[in-house]
């Protein structure tokens, strides 16, 4: 299984925090500072070459 | 519902169970030597075999995984051997068909295995076993017939110690579940060494012992009353004397507070229970949704124990929770009665909150038919979409995905539910938290909170909806448009969601909508996201309260920003990000 280490910001308090991510997982998300689970997986940002594709 | 097609395979034997008479001689000169899997390893069997003594019927069978060899035969000797000429090598695999009304799963359960928890020594030291081999060991049918020794010497143990929650109860090691039946098998065991080898001294290391259960505390006293001393902690690490090869355990006693060090001759590992590792295959055949611990996850835990969230499907055993030998016997009794009402049924009635299709509106775009999680949509591309309305459990997912408004849910209606939105945001809608909420959780949070007379701000406006998956990007536009100043969306937590993974479509529909939120410059934190449990009124309350001081923090300007910057999509616009989606998939 593939294993990322990705970007998370939660939408209640801004908290911006790092986890591990498996490709296709079906995982429950929690803010570890207010346990909320409005989690925004913060993609990264496109390259110029992604840009160009249609 | 109740219409199976079952391909069954049936696994060649080699030997033809209708000439072989059992005599053995086919195992007497098979050349190969595997470990006995019956016997947990603790004796070898031949590729030739009787699986196990109760094996019915009651004949060999060939192991073709570990037999020399059958095209071209390598061997042979069995066939040589064998008068009855019962040794088949050209049988094969037959798969049969059957259809069926109803399907129970009863698949068991898969044993934890001790090697990684290193601090036992479960391969390291050939005197700590499992409660799994202690069982073979004891037996009479056993490698040794019933006589208890240890594996490194086969001498008889006289100080023997049993460690519970073995691979239970620890979160750490994702498992942080009660197997539910270890302590009263290891309470079992004890008797039976004391009953079989009086004198024999038994130490348990525990953190609880769960004698839950008809005698089963009785059981637990007189195993107390046999000589049988309870140690509550579990040991921090188990040394072996090189000399001896006695085990030196080291426990911090939590009721004494005293760290003691015990010299046992062997030592029993009392194994926790583990989801079976087909579930998942299982799973996907049934389509039935898992509990965060992998177990298999019921309708409804209270009213519908046995069945499965996919009609027709039932439950028996540990593949939906643990449990011991008797409860496994009365949900076995219960799904049978369940599948037996069904199949007896001339017809069955289903609730009416089915999607129904617009054939005029579909674009045949199809992209309905993946996000159901009951396979009750069908779509071939070129052509219409169709529910097959007894298999429809009314998630609304296909609704909330549908861009054309073609897919209605019987009464949670797009109409309806957009019109609960305006009514509720006509007056004052500045002062107010939207939320919409789940039928099963979070609006029975809601209620548990009511209930609980747990305080949280009267400022929400709660719109109940089957599933959370059934909220559009509509409805959440439309509420913005009408002036909410936050919103929230509320389902079951992820292993709780009534519809299979219904949530999940929702988690991304949130995710599309931040995104679109912030292009029109739209604060995305005022759209929330949250799983409440039924039992959850705390947080209910909770989640309440910090919508309650978003809400103070958004500013007249940004609701009105929010009141012209969000536009209602247009078909034009639907039908290219409809394309868009397609593309991509």
């Amino acid at each position: 299984m593939e294993t990322t280490v990705e970007s998370f910001r939660c939408m209640m308090c801004g908290e911006v925090f790092q986890e591990s991510m498996e490709k296709g997982e079906d995982r429950e998300r929690t803010c570890p500072k207010c346990r909320s689970n409005s989690i925004r997986h913060l993609k990264a940002p496109r390259t110029p070459h992604q840009e160009r594709m249609p | 519902m109740g219409n199976f097609t079952v391909t069954i395979r049936k696994k060649a034997r080699y030997v033809d169970p209708t000439l072989c008479n059992t005599c053995g001689e086919c195992a007497k000169v098979c050349p190969v030597v595997v470990p006995d899997e019956y016997q947990m390893g603790l004796s070898s069997r031949k590729a030739a075999y009787i699986p196990f003594p109760q094996a019915v019927p009651s004949s060999y069978i060939l192991n073709m995984d570990d037999c020399l060899g059958n095209n071209p035969i390598a061997c042979g000797k069995c066939a040589d051997v064998c008068d009855k000429q019962a040794i088949d090598f050209d049988d094969r695999d037959e798969l049969i068909t059957r259809e069926v009304g109803a399907v129970i799963v009863a698949i068991g359960l898969d044993v934890y295995d001790p090697a990684p928890l290193d601090e036992y020594g479960y391969t390291r030291f050939d005197n700590v076993i499992t409660s799994m081999e202690f069982e073979r060991l004891i037996c009479a049918g056993g490698p040794t017939a019933g006589h208890f020794v240890r594996p490194s010497d086969q001498r008889q143990p006289q100080r023997i110690g049993f460690i519970q929650c073995v691979g239970s109860r620890n979160p750490a090691i994702g498992r942080p579940y009660c197997s539910s039946i270890c302590c009263m098998n290891t309470v079992k065991d004890t008797l039976l060494l004391a009953d079989h080898y009086p004198g024999v001294e038994n130490v348990v290391f525990y953190q609880d012992i769960r004698a839950v259960g008809k005698s089963f505390e009785e059981l637990f006293q007189r195993s107390k009353e046999a000589g049988t001393r309870y140690v509550r902690g579990l040991p921090g690490e188990i040394e072996e004397d090189p000399v001896t090869r006695n085990l030196i355990v080291t426990v911090e006693n939590t009721t004494s507070g005293d760290l003691e060090r015990h010299e046992l001759d062997m030592v029993v590992l009392s194994v926790g229970v583990q989801p079976p590792k087909d579930l998942a295959k299982i799973s996907g055949l049934l389509t039935l949704s898992k509990t965060s611990e992998g177990f298999f996850l019921e309708a409804h835990p209270k009213l519908k124990p046995v069945d499965a969230p996919t009609r027709g499907v039932y439950f028996a055993g540990f593949c939906e929770s643990p449990k011991d030998i008797k409860d496994s016997v009365c949900q076995a009794g219960a799904a049978a009665s369940r599948a037996g009402a069904l199949l007896n049924a001339g017809s069955i009635q289903i609730e009416a909150l089915t999607s129904r299709i617009d054939d005029a509106a579909c674009t045949k775009c199809g992209l309905c038919a993946p996000v159901c999680p009951f396979s009750a949509i069908t779509w071939h591309k070129g052509e219409l979409a169709v529910v097959t309305e007894a298999m429809c459990m009314g998630c609304g997912s296909c609704s909330a995905t549908c861009q054309y408004g073609a897919i209605s849910m019987r009464h949670f209606t797009d109409e309806q539910l957009l019109a609960q939105v305006r009514a509720i945001l006509a007056e004052d809608p500045q002062d107010k938290v939207f939320a919409f909420a789940c039928n099963w959780c979070s609006y029975a949070g809601g209620d548990m909170a009511g209930i609980s007379r747990i305080t949280y701000p009267a400022t929400n406006r709660v719109v109940r909806t089957l599933c959370s998956a059934r909220v559009s990007d509509e409805m959440v536009i439309e509420a913005f448009r009408c002036g909410a100043p936050v919103l929230l969306v509320s389902g079951c937590h992820y292993a709780d969601c009534h519809y299979i993974n219904a949530n999940r479509q929702t988690v991304k529909r949130i995710h599309r909508l931040w995104d679109r939120l912030e292009k029109a410059g739209v604060r995305p934190e005022r759209l929330q996201l949250e799983w409440i449990s039924a039992a959850e009124g705390q947080k209910f309350a909770r989640v309440m309260r910090q919508l309650e001081e978003l809400r103070a923090t958004v500013t007249p300007e940004e609701i009105a920003h929010a009141r012209t910057a969000l536009k209602p999509r247009t078909k034009k616009k639907a039908a290219a990000e409809t394309a868009a989606v397609a593309g991509a998939s």
